[in-house]
């Protein structure tokens, strides 16, 4: 279902909004598309990484000295073999991550590389590598790290932030407080506060493909990788920087990328196997296994929150208090940061405070995983709202709506928002069957809401029309969403021609534009504007050779449905309309081939707000929770392609919903991972989970021709609330640990009977 | 050109604590320049990561972005995503 507003400007669209089948799907579905791990060169060595067991240790020594005399090793490198980083390097955290220098800061932390003839050869000769380490206490907790006496992870680190400003380190990374109006006389106005607390733990973005990579350094040094990610201009640059390579050494091929949610976004393997290749001189490629995935890449930060909201009778909240302190692993991240710009941003609240740290801890750097920070948040939020209107009788709904942001409402941040379509999504739940469905026995129903901010940054495209009136459009950014297949659409539009005819191509490092990552939901919204800007520009040079071709003047040329059509005054004989076939086809007589580029830094990026209801049963008697019925409403500015808006709300509920219910990273005391595999960390599989019902809202964002809003990270947002609301619906169970497994809702469940019966 | 500058809550320690200020530039770049002249310490906290909104637009790099005069210009975390 899908609830349209019309974008400014809006005369009707041919291609964008249709259901195009996916240009790369026959041959994902038939196995022949080919992910990192499905490369394979001539010659080609073997790599394995040594991993530290201790979760802090100093490195006392490494000796390579047996592994190199192993059978087969051709290549062994540890830190030594990398350039020194200073501590205030804008990178400095990525580099000594994927090759730790001095100190170790989680199990599974890289000391060192191997590259053999055969993996078998290279995992021995790793396991041969002779690590001498200091073990340190590990800080595993984010209490244990904010104790007195806490040992420090990082002796450079002094917090960011900080008043007054700090002066001895710390392992609080950063402070970051937001405020607006008078918190004091908010919760005196207040008819109901209510303060409460949450925790979290870290969890996996669960991309289904690990991280691989080939790396080819040749005799003349220069270096080609091949490897998927969420941006390969980033891996460039950022193995660059590892290694003290000028950007230019490297080309960076993208392979299909097997999922990345935000995981992708950093890199670990690409400068371990560019530094084998290059001492070897042969391929090296490198395939991380399940746990070394689990172990030694990021998850999502977990999180302790306090919040405390203060709402008058009719159900206004007044005031509203947050203290957030994100857990980011290892080294510095920017989970709290986001957290403080996402806990009250989807309500209208005049009086506000915000605290929130970043803390490392001697666990997996974390990374960014969907809409980083924000489900926790919502976590907080969304529940206690749920509180507030139990406790006042007002409808949950109504709650929301009644304090929902809307267009000029100021953001946390403090600027008036543009158009939004928070109100939208709400009503779109309210009216839809599922909100006045009735319920079974044990069942609850659970509304929660979300948002996300979506960012732009730098994009570019290329448009190449062949001799046979069919394009390629060219980019630089890796298709993880379907974004093939909107770009395709896009493209149409502009140059008015069947999408079929339109090949989309995702180009290396030196065969299309300097393109950032795909995060914050960019892809469609800033790469999707590069190419609509090239084929624009395309559509002017067509309507040169057209004027060329009809010895018109350019100015009476106009295009129409892909067709050159003149509109001048003059004789029109000779003039009837060119197809972009035609015109092709002769472009050789009429000025040479036919390309267009386009490139841009994206400003405007839109929000999208998001709101979901979910039903549960719950089963009394083991505490398990079962999806019964999932509802969930996203406003996507303009669906280019509504299948793969609908895929990507879905898969966002599905991710959430293992957040709320099963996953945890388990660690023992040692800070050693229990459960680095998907038989021992549970994600949800198809048989978890009903049919998705994705509501795609279209409230256009003005900034993006066709109005487009990012829609891959919002949905994430929501489910653990809207999950936890439905518990409690069933149960009368408030649950604010996560994960909302079945031992914890039995234990819920088992001591509210126990007080119910005065016990 | 002249500006109405509003910083987030965040970024109001060189200012003392005033959330709206004025400053001029041609663009947002030399409008940071003409900020820490007025507020010692608030240029380095505006040029590494911090957006503006200017007109509903977020610009995440927005050095050389052109002022208007009157325009009212908003220094925001800068925000990323996953």
């Amino acid at each position: 279902m899908t609830i349209t507003e019309a974008n400014p400007g809006y005369k009707g669209y041919k291609y964008v909004g249709t259901r195009l089948i996916r240009p790369d799907g026959l041959e994902k579905v038939t196995g022949k598309a080919r992910f990192a791990a499905d490369l394979n060169l001539a010659g080609q060595l073997h790599g394995a990484v040594v991993r530290s067991p201790h979760a802090h240790a100093r490195i006392v020594s490494i000796d390579t000295s047996r592994a190199e005399a192993m059978p087969g090793v051709k290549s062994v490198i540890t830190g030594d073999d990398f350039p020194s980083v200073d501590p205030g390097h804008r990178q400095y955290d990525m580099c000594v991550n994927i090759i730790a220098r001095d100190k170790v800061f989680y199990e599974g932390h890289a000391v060192a590389a191997v590259a053999a003839s055969t993996l078998e050869q290279a995992r021995a000769a790793a396991a041969a590598v002779e690590v001498e380490y200091e073990a340190l206490q590990a800080v595993l907790t984010i209490d244990e790290a904010m104790a007195d006496d806490a040992p420090v992870l990082h002796s450079h680190m002094l917090t960011r932030g900080a008043e007054p400003p700090a002066e001895a380190p710390s392992n609080v990374a950063s402070v970051t407080r937001f405020s607006g109006g008078d918190l004091e006389a908010g919760f005196a106005e207040a008819d109901f506060v209510v303060e409460r607390e949450f925790s979290t733990k870290p969890v996996h973005q669960g991309y289904i493909e690990p991280h691989a990579c080939v790396a080819d350094t040749g005799q003349d040094g220069h270096t080609t990788i091949w490897c998927s990610s969420q941006g390969h201009f980033n891996v460039r640059s950022s193995t660059a920087t590892l290694l003290g390579w000028e950007n230019t050494r490297i080309k960076v091929v993208p392979a299909e990328i097997g999922g990345g949610f935000g995981g992708k976004t950093t890199i670990y393997l690409e400068p371990l196997a560019a530094a084998l290749s290059s001492q070897a001189g042969r391929p090296v490629k490198m395939v991380m296994t399940r746990s070394e995935v689990f172990r030694a890449t990021g998850p999502a930060p977990c999180a302790k929150i306090r919040v405390k909201f203060g709402a008058r009778s009719d159900g206004a909240i007044v005031a509203a208090d947050a203290h957030l302190i994100y857990s980011n692993g290892a080294y510095q991240g920017a989970g709290g940061m986001l957290g403080a710009m996402t806990v009250f941003e989807s309500y209208k609240i005049p009086n506000f405070a915000v605290e929130a740290l970043d803390v490392v801890v001697n666990t997996a750097r974390s990374a960014a995983y969907r809409a980083p920070a924000a489900p926790l948040t919502a976590f907080a939020t969304e529940t206690v709202l749920d509180e507030i209107a139990e406790e006042l009788g007002i409808d949950a709904m109504d709650l929301r709506l009644k304090n929902a942001v809307k267009e000029g409402d100021p953001s946390t941040m403090g600027f008036p928002l543009a158009r939004v379509g928070f109100a939208e999504c709400l009503e779109a739940i309210r009216s839809h069957p599922h909100f006045s469905a009735p319920l079974g026995p044990n069942q609850g129903r659970g509304l929660a809401a979300g948002y996300w901010f979506n960012i732009g940054e730098s994009s570019s495209a290329i448009v190449n029309l062949n001799e046979d009136g069919t394009a390629t459009v060219v980019t630089g950014s890796p298709d993880i969403g379907g974004s093939r297949a909107s770009m395709a659409l896009m493209a149409a539009e502009e140059l008015g021609i069947d999408p079929h005819d339109i090949r989309p191509v995702v180009g290396d490092t030196e065969a299309v534009g300097f393109t950032d990552i795909t995060e914050g939901s960019r892809a469609t919204f800033a790469t999707g504007r590069a190419v609509v800007e090239a084929c624009r520009n395309m559509v002017i040079e067509l309507r040169g050779r057209a004027a060329t071709m009809m010895e018109a003047e350019v100015g009476d040329i106009d295009w129409v449905d892909g067709h050159a059509v003149y509109t001048g005054d003059g004789d029109s004989e000779g003039k009837e309309p060119l197809s972009l076939a035609v015109i092709a086809g002769k472009a050789k007589r009429t000025g040479g081939p036919l390309t267009a580029t386009g490139s841009l830094e994206a400003h405007g990026a839109g929000p999208s707000f998001t709101v979901h209801l979910c039903d549960v049963e719950v089963d009394p008697e083991t505490g398990v929770v079962s999806i019964v019925r999932y509802t969930a409403a996203q406003d996507a500015g303009t669906a280019i392609h509504p299948s793969y808006v609908e895929g990507q709300i879905q898969g966002g509920v599905a991710q959430g919903v293992g957040w709320a219910l099963n996953e945890e990273y388990i660690y023992d005391s040692d800070g050693v991972m229990e459960n680095p595999g998907f038989l021992d960390y549970r994600v949800p599989v198809a048989s978890d989970l009903p049919m998705i019902d994705a509501v795609i809202v279209e409230v256009p964002n003005p900034a993006h021709p066709y109005g487009v809003r990012g829609v891959g990270e919002a949905g994430i947002v929501p489910p653990i609330p809207a999950v936890a609301n439905a518990i409690h619906s069933a149960t009368g169970c408030r649950i604010r640990d996560l994960p909302m497994s079945p031992v914890r809702v039995l234990e819920a469940i088992t001591a509210a009977g126990a007080r119910a019966n005065g016990g | 050109m002249a500006v109405r500058v509003h910083l987030s809550s965040n970024l109001r320690g060189p200012t003392g604590g005033v959330a709206e200020i004025e400053g001029s530039g041609a663009n947002v770049g030399a409008l940071i320049g003409d900020l820490e002249r007025q507020y010692p310490g608030l240029g380095d906290a505006l040029r590494s990561g911090v957006s503006v909104v200017i007109d509903g637009l977020l610009i995440a790099h927005p050095q050389y972005y052109r002022l208007a005069d009157g325009a009212q210009v908003f220094f925001v975390p800068q925000s990323a995503g996953g």
